[in-house]
């Protein structure tokens, strides 16, 4: 799994300036990966907060999709 | 827009890892790899939104634009793919069927797959 995120972060490097939302991105990323860390280290899959505040943020951005 | 590829393919991966560990009992490394999933399909949701906030390309508006017909395109398949991912989400919390895990996950590992289908359409 940390193989992905590496891969991920590498491959960041390849987006668009005009689409400037590395940051973002990475953020979104790290923010993974740092859950990851902690469930692996505790031994346990994710909390109703994790759970909840990842479907919060892909509600929001979803949320921002139009069809046209 | 490779990034979406990336991102996606990332999701396709986890979830791809996912269905095929599963064995008897729904285990925790079930709910941690949809949940890293979730987060992968996020991160390409995030590169979507900003291509689907860019102004629509026109005769008076060139690159950097977006496509109203490919806009459609990745809202519908950004729409599947949580879709099926929700329903994954939903099987791994309620730990009850590994059978149902492994459908959803596979279900949800084809719709993020087309997800990527259809962003890397747009270098073309």
């Amino acid at each position: 799994m940390t193989e992905i995120f590496l891969f991920i972060e590498k491959l960041l490097s390849l987006i668009p300036i005009a689409i400037q939302v590395g940051g973002d991105v990475t953020a979104i990323i790290n923010n993974g990966k740092s859950a990851l860390e902690a469930m692996e280290a505790e031994n346990r899959g994710p909390t109703e907060a994790e759970w909840s505040n990842l479907n919060a943020t892909i509600d929001g951005l979803m949320g921002q999709l139009k069809d046209q | 827009m490779r990034a979406l590829i990336i991102f996606a393919g990332a999701a396709c991966l986890a979830l791809s890892a996912c269905a095929h560990s599963l064995s008897g009992t729904p285990s925790i490394a079930a709910q941690q790899k949809v949940y890293i999933a979730e987060n992968d399909f996020s991160a390409a949701l995030q590169v979507a939104v900003a291509y689907e906030a860019l102004p629509r390309c026109s005769s008076t508006q060139p690159f950097p634009c977006s496509d109203t017909a490919v806009v459609a395109k990745v809202t519908a398949g950004a729409r599947a793919a949580r879709a099926s991912l929700s329903t994954a989400e939903a099987a791994v919390r309620a730990n009850t069927n590994a059978e149902a895990i492994t459908i959803a996950a596979t279900q949800a590992q084809t719709d993020v797959a087309a997800f990527a289908a259809l962003a890397g359409s747009l270098s073309k």
